[in-house]
């Protein structure tokens, strides 16, 4: 028990080290504590900053060749952070003349604190049942931030263009910190409280914009609670789907900093000063999406194209006055200084893998594949559920009727919802050939704040128009059905049965062939039937495509992309001509499969020994 | 009233972390719920047979045999209980050039593992 409390405070000063403190103190550098930014604000963005912040340390140790280790990290952030920390106390602020919209009085807090503790419950109920390491995602996630843990480097991917460095570097520093091992609940914890951290973040935009509690409150609701579970919520964060999720956290941060950065077309109190640092941070915070992850970025980019073109046509009459504005803001010192500085990180200092293989190029033309032609309205609705569809869209029609011209944030929400809704229903109106559905998760999103705007606009503005019965039973009427789906959908997603002693079967031989084996010998393993394979890989850290891997039948047979097969033929039929020649190709003398499934083809031949056996795995030995 | 809210984040971050720590603890114990064992060769590459079994089921008693074609050449009993690693060694032992076969059953249920000498 003291090991595991140890443990636990050694996480936790890991967590705030990495994902607090240097945000936290550039925030206070840059604004001091009373200046531009409430408490609650200056808390929920700190983790946003944070994750930038850090990256952009280690991109420095890359460049200049420092080995990344628990003191060179620790060193680095301290060094950071205390700098900040210093300009803070050197520096002279003035007190922000903005009114403070974050302090809740009694009964609105209550709202809060339940629908926060509702969305803790839920989401911490699910996770319960997936916390062991049986993702696929995560294991490959994994594998790369255990690789730059234990080479000391930032890692290169083999070249692949898929991974990007932003969403491992945080898990192998808070390895490093806390010695926290990849095979505990450590990446799932960040993982949900980066994701939790989304959510607020959203509530703090939501509040900012419509300068409304309840509708701030509303969207904890349509966000938090209601389809917790479903993608790109926890589901997402168990999964271990971690640029979508750290995604959709810089993402709303981004879209804060530039809507308060450009509130000043409508709030006069805002100063062109504090307006300045909102948009530097706002560009600081989009350098850090664009090393995270590369299809949040480039949603983020067509969001921000349709939030200039939007908020220019509603504005046409008084285009010159803002052009001024516009010029006085962005060509400023922070502004400018924020820009240069993410530029010499990004072509000079550390380049990111996805722009150095031109993987930008094949997420553009037209679609082929059917996943990739477009959503309908039902596989919307499936996506982000009928209720908040329903909801936002209804929210679309109002904001248009209630459009405030001068407000960058209805600018912001409609293009959010448009942007990604033209993105993943219509992707050959944008040339776009990206999986339609990876894009349709991105509303939920804009959605829930749309559904916030419309449940608070119909039930303060319904009840002048009819009369008191009837309007309660309508908002009885509509919350049961906002409620029924939201939670239905959650309690759904619940597991029957936790794969413990299927997992545990897994790491057992793959410790065994870990052991047994040398980098000389090769490994194939089957990801059909054995539990959490893709973690098989941080057992040997031997190479990412080590051990090799008998992948889902369906993709063998993908017409669009003709496969190798040898993985599948080494497994499915070792005798056959084929087969054989594959073994030679690959070198493959050990094979790990479920024996219920596939054991009798080894059984049969005398080129194999069964060397290991437990219910779940068999390892076979090729020894001819 | 900022305050407290961002005390009640931070409380129910934390006993949310704690509590998904303290379940993967639970879930990650072998013996967790289990009735499962495994057999395997202590030394995969090399022509002998000494094998271990690792319990993670109530049954604790296992006999074992090894067989030469079809042929019992040696045999024996052992106790492994739950949470155990036992390895039955048979380094010693003359072993023909065919298929050898370790069979071992714990009451209920048997398996095999076997090396094909050459």
């Amino acid at each position: 028990m003291l090991t595991f409390i140890q443990s636990q405070v050694l996480f936790y000063l890991a967590i705030i080290l990495v994902l607090f403190l240097p945000g936290y103190f550039l925030l206070l550098a840059i604004f001091g504590k009373k200046g531009g930014l409430e408490k609650i604000e200056k808390f929920i963005l700190s983790p946003a900053l944070s994750l930038v912040v850090v990256d952009f340390i280690f991109f420095v140790y890359s460049r200049l060749q420092i080995s990344i280790t628990r003191s060179s990290s620790i060193f680095g952030i301290v060094l950071v952070s205390a700098i900040f920390l210093i300009i803070f106390k050197l520096r002279k602020f003035s007190e922000s003349k903005e009114e403070k919209i974050f302090d809740f009085s009694s009964r609105p807090f209550w709202l809060v604190a339940v629908l926060l503790f509702l969305t803790f419950f839920i989401k911490t109920a699910y996770l319960t049942q997936t916390i062991l390491p049986t993702a696929t995602d995560m294991g490959h996630h994994m594998y790369w931030a255990k690789w730059m843990a234990e080479s000391g480097q930032l890692p290169t991917y083999e070249g692949m263009p898929d991974f990007i460095i932003g969403e491992h570097i945080v898990f192998g520093i808070v390895n490093l910190i806390s010695g926290a091992s990849f095979f505990s609940a450590f990446p799932t914890v960040i993982l949900h409280l980066i994701n939790l951290m989304g959510i607020l973040a959203v509530f703090l935009l939501v509040l900012r914009i419509f300068k409304n509690k309840n509708t701030a409150i509303l969207s904890l609701l349509f966000l938090g609670v209601l389809y917790a579970v479903a993608s790109p919520q926890s589901k997402f964060v168990s999964g271990g789907v971690i640029g979508n999720i750290f995604g959709n956290f810089l993402m709303p941060v981004a879209l804060y900093f530039y809507f308060r950065a450009f509130d000043f077309f409508q709030n006069e109190s805002l100063t062109l000063s504090l307006a300045r640092k909102f948009l530097a941070l706002a560009v600081f915070i989009t350098f850090g999406l664009f090393y995270t992850h590369h299809l949040t970025a480039f949603i983020f980019i067509f969001v921000f194209i349709f939030t200039i073109l939007i908020f220019l046509a509603v504005n046409l009459k008084n285009l010159k006055e803002i052009f001024v504005k516009i010029r006085k803001l962005v060509f400023s010192p922070p502004v400018l200084s924020a820009l240069a500085i993410g530029l010499i990180f990004f072509l000079l200092v550390f380049t990111p893998n996805y722009i150095k293989n031109n993987s930008v190029e094949t997420a553009v033309g037209t679609p082929e594949k059917i996943t990739r032609t477009g959503l309908s309205l039902n596989n919307l609705k499936s996506a982000v559920g009928e209720p908040r569809l329903a909801l936002g869209l209804f929210a679309l029609l109002l904001m248009v009727l209630n459009f405030k011209k001068k407000n960058v944030g209805y600018a912001i929400l409609v293009a959010w919802f448009l942007a990604i809704f033209l993105m993943a229903t219509r992707p050959q109106w944008l040339l776009l050939d990206l999986p339609s559905n990876r894009i349709g998760n991105y509303l939920s999103y804009p959605l829930a704040i749309l559904s916030a705007y419309s449940f608070f606009i119909i039930f303060s503005q319904f009840k002048n128009y009819v009369s008191g019965t009837l309007a309660k039973l309508t908002f009885v009427i509509i919350l049961t059905f906002v409620l029924v789906g939201g939670l239905y959908d959650s309690a759904a997603a619940f597991k029957r049965k936790v794969e413990t002693a299927e997992l545990i079967q897994t790491f057992n031989a793959t410790e065994y062939l870990a052991k047994n084996t040398t980098p000389t010998d090769n490994v194939l393993k089957d990801h059909n039937y054995i539990t959490g394979d893709a973690w098989m890989k941080l057992f040997f850290m031997r190479g990412y495509r080590y051990p090799l891997s008998r992948s889902f039948f369906k993709r063998y047979e993908d017409s669009t992309n003709p496969r190798e097969q040898c993985t599948l033929l080494m497994i499915s039929s070792p005798e056959s001509e084929k087969g054989q020649k594959c073994f030679q190709e690959t070198g493959v003398n050990f094979l790990a499969v479920n024996p219920a499934f596939d054991s009798d083809q080894f059984k049969r031949s005398r080129n194999f020994d069964l060397l290991y056996l437990s219910p779940e795995v068999a390892i076979f030995n090729k020894t001819n | 009233m900022q305050r407290k809210i961002i005390l009640l984040i931070v409380i129910l971050l934390v006993v949310s972390s704690f509590w998904l720590f303290g379940a993967e603890k639970k879930y990650f114990n072998p013996n967790f719920q289990s009735s499962w064992w495994s057999i395997y060769f202590g030394n995969p590459k090399e022509s002998e047979i000494s094998f271990a079994i690792e319990n993670h089921s109530n049954q604790n008693n296992f006999n074992w045999e090894i067989l030469a074609g079809e042929s019992k050449i040696e045999s024996g009993e052992i106790e492994v209980l739950l949470g155990e690693k036992k390895t039955i060694n048979l380094e010693n032992i003359n072993l023909p050039k065919e298929k050898i076969t370790v069979v071992v059953f714990d009451g209920i249920e048997k398996k095999e593992i076997y090396k094909i000498l050459k």
